[in-house]
Formats: C-alpha cells, sequence, structure tokens
C-alpha cells in the first residue's frame, strides 16, 4: 500500500473534483448548444433575430432602418430602464446611421428649452424598456408627448 | 435551394476565421520556433498573429495610407503572409514527426475531447444566435459598423463629437477583425459573420496556453492545465466577456499572455520577438488595459531575461544580444501605440469613463485602501460564483501550494506579476470609480479572464510537481 504526500494527494483530487464538476457544467451547455444549433439550422439571421429579440422589436428596427437612410441620422431618447442599455441597442440595431442622444426620458429638460436645442429635420426615436419595440416619433409629436409626460414647471429666466 | 442559401452564411463566417488563421499560420512559418511545432499549437498562434495582423495592417493603411477597409485590402493583407508562409515552407522542405509525438496521451485526448466539444458548442452558437451581449452590442461591434460603412478606421461619425458613439477612441483592433469578417462574407444589416472569430479565440487561447505550458513542463501538465482552461466556465458560458459574446477580454488575454511566454522562453530569438511583439502589439490595439500591459509585459519579460544572465554572470554584451528579441518586440508595440495615438488624435472623446485622467496620486489614496471592505466581499462572490468558476479559485491555491515546488527555477515571478497587473488596473479603476459596487460586480469577472494564461502557465508546473511528489513518494514507499 502507498502513502501519498497529503498535501500532493489533496491538490491532486481537488483538481480533480474541479476538472470534472466543470467539464459536466461546460459539456452540457456545449450540448445544449449543438442541439439548439441544429434546431434552428438553416435560419436565416432575420429569423434568428426574431426568435431571440421577438417580432414586434424586430419589425420595429427593420422599419426604421427603412425609413432612415444608411448614411441617415436620427435623435435617440432613452425611455429603458437605468442599466439596461436599451437605447445602446437600439442604436447597434441601426448603426451605421449616426444618432444624436439627448439623454434620458426622465432627465429631459423642459419642453420650451428642449424645443430649442432638438436638432430639426431628423425623426426621433425613443428606446422602450426591455423587448419593447423602439418608437418613432417626428419633432412635434415628440415635444407634445414630453410636454403632457411631466407637470408644466415655472419658466426659467434663463431661458431666454 | 433554400437551405444550400442558408449555409452560404456559416460557410463565409467560417472562411473569415480561416484565412484569420491562414495568414497568422504564415506569419508563423516565418518564426523558426513556431514553425517547428506540431500543427495544433502552431494554428492556435497562427489565429491569433493572423488577427494582429490583419486588424493592425487595415488600422494602419486605412489610418496612414487611406486604404479602403475593403475585401480587396483584407484579401491582399492575407495573401502577403499566406504566400511567404508557403515559400519558407517550401525553401526549409518537408518536415517529418517522429512518430512519439503523433501519439496523444491520456491528459491529451482528455483535453482534446473537452476543449473540442466547447469550441463545437460556441461555433454552434455563434453561427446561429444573434449578438446578444451589452458591451459587444454597446461599443466593438457598433464601431465596426461604423467603419465598415465609412471604409476608412477615420470614420467621420467617430470625428464630431455631436454624435452618439460610445467610448469612440477604444483600440480598434477587434471592430477591424469584424469589418474583415463582414466584408469577406459580404453581410447584410442583419448578419453577424464576426461571431465565430470571438469563437475562436477560446480555441486557440488553450492551445497558446498548452503551447507554451508544454515548453516548461512537458506533454501531461501541459494537457491538463489546458484542460483546466477549456473547462472554465466563464470562458466559454459568459455572454458578457466570454467567447460566446464580442467583448474584447479573452482576445486580450491571448495575445498578452501568448506574447508575455515567448519572451520568457529560454533563450528567444529575434523571430519570437517578432512574435511576440505583434501579439503584444496585438493586446495594446485590442483594448484600453492592453497598451500598460504590454509594456508591463515588455519590463518584466526583460527583467527577467537580465536577471537570469546576471545569475550566470554572463557579460553585458551577452546580455544585450540576448535583449535583442524584447528590443524588436518593443519597437512593434511602440509603433502600435504610436498609431493609435495618432488616430485618437482625431477623435474627441466622449461617452467614457475617461480612468486616465483620474489616476493621479490623490484620486488613488486613500481611496485604494479605504473601498476594500465594500469592494472585497464583491470581488469574493464573483470568484465564487459557481456557474462562472466552478471550484477554480478553491482549487487553485491548494495545488500552487501543494506544487510549489515545480515553480522554483521557472519564470514564475514574471508570470505571477503578469497574472497580477490586470488586478491591479482594475483595482485603480475601483478607487477613482463614482460607482463603488456597480463596476467591481460586472468588470472583476473579465480582469480576471485577462491575467489568466500566465495564471494558467503557472499552474502547469505546480501540476508536475504534485504528480511527481506523488510518483516519488510512491516509489518510495514501493
Amino acid at each position: 500500500m502507498t502513502r501519498l504526500p497529503p498535501s500532493a494527494a489533496l491538490a491532486s483530487g481537488l483538481f480533480a473534483l474541479y476538472l470534472a464538476s466543470a467539464a459536466f457544467l461546460c459539456l452540457g451547455h456545449a450540448a445544449v448548444r449543438v442541439g439548439r444549433a441544429w434546431q434552428h439550422r438553416g435560419e436565416s439571421p432575420a429569423a434568428a433575430r426574431r426568435r431571440v429579440f421577438g417580432a414586434p422589436y424586430c419589425d420595429a428596427i427593420a422599419a426604421l432602418r427603412r425609413a432612415i437612410p444608411v448614411d441617415g441620422s436620427y435623435v435617440l431618447v432613452d425611455a429603458g430602464g437605468r442599466a439596461e442599455g436599451s437605447a445602446l441597442f437600439v442604436r447597434y440595431d441601426l448603426a451605421p446611421r449616426r444618432a444624436i442622444f439627448i439623454g434620458r426620458w426622465d432627465a429631459l429638460p423642459a419642453s420650451d428649452s428642449l424645443r430649442r436645442t432638438l436638432p430639426r429635420g431628423l425623426p426621433v426615436i425613443v428606446a422602450e424598456n426591455g423587448a419593447a419595440p423602439p418608437r418613432a416619433l417626428d419633432r412635434r409629436g415628440f415635444l407634445d408627448e414630453v410636454a403632457r409626460s411631466r407637470p408644466a414647471r415655472p419658466t426659467d429666466p434663463s431661458d431666454g | 435551394m433554400a437551405e444550400i442559401a442558408a449555409l452560404a452564411e456559416p460557410l463565409a463566417a467560417l472562411a473569415s476565421v480561416a484565412l484569420l488563421t491562414a495568414a497568422g499560420a504564415g506569419l508563423a512559418e516565418l518564426v523558426p520556433h513556431l514553425a517547428r511545432l506540431g500543427w495544433p499549437r502552431r494554428l492556435g498562434y497562427g489565429y491569433l498573429l493572423g488577427v494582429a495582423w490583419i486588424g493592425g495592417g487595415l488600422f494602419a493603411l486605412s489610418h496612414f495610407a487611406g486604404a479602403p477597409l475593403s475585401r480587396t485590402t483584407v484579401v491582399l493583407l492575407a495573401g502577403l503572409p499566406i504566400a511567404a508562409g508557403l515559400a519558407a515552407r517550401w525553401r526549409r522542405g518537408p518536415r517529418r514527426l517522429p512518430l512519439r509525438r503523433l501519439r496523444p496521451r491520456a491528459a491529451e485526448v482528455a483535453a482534446i475531447v473537452l476543449g473540442g466539444a466547447v469550441t463545437l458548442g460556441l461555433f454552434a452558437d455563434a453561427l446561429t444566435q444573434p449578438l446578444a451581449d451589452f458591451d459587444g452590442r454597446m461599443t466593438w461591434a457598433a464601431q465596426a459598423r461604423y467603419l465598415r460603412a465609412a471604409g476608412t478606421v477615420d470614420a467621420p461619425v467617430l470625428a464630431r463629437s455631436r454624435w452618439f458613439v460610445t467610448h469612440p477612441q477604444y483600440p480598434p483592433l477587434l471592430p477591424l477583425a469584424q469589418v474583415a469578417a463582414m466584408e469577406l462574407a459580404g453581410s447584410g444589416e442583419d448578419e453577424e459573420p464576426f461571431r465565430p472569430l470571438y469563437a475562436a479565440f477560446f480555441p486557440a487561447l488553450l492551445l497558446a496556453v498548452y503551447a507554451s505550458a508544454r515548453r516548461w513542463t512537458g506533454r501531461g501538465p501541459a494537457a491538463w492545465t489546458a484542460a483546466a482552461a477549456a473547462a472554465l466556465p466563464f470562458l466559454s458560458l459568459a455572454r458578457d466577456g466570454g467567447a460566446a459574446g464580442a467583448y474584447s477580454d479573452l482576445p486580450l488575454a491571448a495575445f498578452y499572455g501568448a506574447g508575455l511566454a515567448l519572451l520568457l522562453g529560454a533563450q528567444p530569438r529575434a523571430g519570437d520577438g517578432w512574435a511576440a511583439g505583434a501579439l503584444l502589439a496585438g493586446a495594446a490595439l485590442a483594448k484600453n488595459e492592453g497598451a500598460p500591459l504590454a509594456l508591463f509585459a515588455l519590463a518584466i519579460a526583460a527583467a527577467w531575461t537580465v536577471r537570469r544572465a546576471r545569475r550566470r554572470r554572463l557579460p553585458w554584451r551577452e546580455i544585450a544580444r540576448r535583449l535583442a528579441p524584447h528590443a524588436l518586440a518593443a519597437a512593434l508595440v511602440l509603433a502600435a501605440l504610436a498609431l493609435l495615438a495618432a488616430w485618437r488624435a482625431g477623435i474627441p472623446n466622449r461617452f467614457d469613463e475617461a480612468y486616465a485622467a483620474h489616476f493621479g496620486p490623490a484620486d488613488l489614496w486613500p481611496a485604494a485602501v479605504a473601498r476594500i471592505p465594500a469592494i472585497a466581499p464583491i470581488l469574493g462572490r464573483r470568484m465564487a460564483a459557481w456557474r462562472d468558476w466552478a471550484l477554480f479559485w478553491w482549487v487553485l491555491p491548494v495545488v500552487f501550494w501543494a506544487g510549489r515546488r515545480g515553480l522554483r527555477g521557472r519564470p514564475a515571478s514574471p508570470l505571477a506579476l503578469a497574472a497580477l497587473a490586470p488586478l491591479g488596473i482594475a483595482w485603480a479603476a475601483y478607487s477613482v470609480h463614482p460607482n463603488l459596487l456597480y463596476l467591481p460586480a460586472v468588470t472583476w469577472d473579465r480582469m480576471l479572464v485577462q491575467g489568466l494564461v500566465p495564471l494558467l502557465l503557472l499552474l502547469a508546473p505546480a501540476l508536475r510537481a504534485c504528480r511527481s511528489g506523488m510518483r516519488s513518494r510512491a516509489a518510495t514507499a514501493g
């Protein structure tokens, strides 16, 4: 009967335990991935996006891509949750169209001030919460909606 | 017919991985030490060198010469090293490996099966699932779309601050590799043929770890180490930072670790210096942390070489000769950094944390210490997360302790420093970031990944020492 050095035996045993457990985890996921790929073989990229991000979101992105030329621009507002990245993902899906980001919906300036600074002639795209589709508004519609969504504030003299 | 058409996109995506690998394999043929390796290890280095060459080449040609980011430029860039590699191989003549080197051992079979299966899963995912991570869509893939549409690395959308571009000054190596893949595939708006590029970094990292560890410890421990890396859940499962997404941390880890390991070899030659320089330049152009890490790698590798030579009482002339490969590597890294600085000069920074501006002593002190009680539990929880790391961080200290004899006489200290360097950068960022709890929770895993290759290269000799300790004790007892 051989007696192993305790430290080497412990280390080797723990390493084997790590390897077995982690390999089980990774191989399981690899099998799931291969199975899922087989299930969706032959699927077009557009169909894959609809499956993952939902039809309403993908339809809205497709409509925006048709409405804004590839070398065009738009104004972007983030109405999603703070850490959700909704505006970032909409921007990615619309790239290389250029975005002018005017901030989070709940931090937009008062409607009068916004009216002066909002770029003209560009559609305003509101990135919504989670998988909700982004909305496109024209300038007037956007300003009206902002005005409706918040209580009237006293006029700021510095706004001129 | 429709099924055949549907195969076109995945095949084009895989073809771009193959072209990058072929270009890098051509470069590897020009480096005697790499050309002597068996083909799997050569392919690992080949892929990394290929991404560095194509991405870095597109960057330099576009910025300095106004070359378009087009399929023609990519093919020409790839064709050059492929032709040079074929010519070098033809000149050398056929090479026969001894049969014993071709027969895999049990540990190697385990590593091949495990690494191969996980890689297969990653590619299956990359070819059928759209990109759904955070930073990939926020920064890297978005930047690639802007660059491709503009046909130049100096895209006007980056240069004018009115446009909403997050981190516009982030190094563009990986976005340019994405552009290469998209150009080769001729992809449309819904197609993401660059996804397999990120998946391919996983086997490339495993092969680079195996190749480097094998030089120091032999086949068995190197294979067990590669298997340990293949089994690390975070590398293959995490969308946000692993090979399943489009983050730059895993590529950075592979460039940084593989480049450093080449410089820490027994006696690096000029070819090793060039290859290491290309890999470390890749690290510098892959991510913001890459520049300090590449410079750090150069410094500790040079210090290690000098220290080893001084111990042997070699004359300074000989020491200078031994430092020549390091100088070649440094020249490439500095050229990459100069290119990056020249490109950044035309881009106003915005939508960026601009950490570098906050790294003064007054910013770091006393926050670096005062924040420990708040941050340490978060880091501990991340490292203990079963789905990301399994038992890895519990087992590692025990193996190092039991196998500490194996670390003697090897470049343990530079490897340990190299493994710790990304964590040092992370700690500095955590010390100055306004959101004390958010940043560590979302970045610590990725910083661990960045230092993983040197750490794994320490694991291999420790594992060998454990096994040899067991054997020698067993032999004595018998």
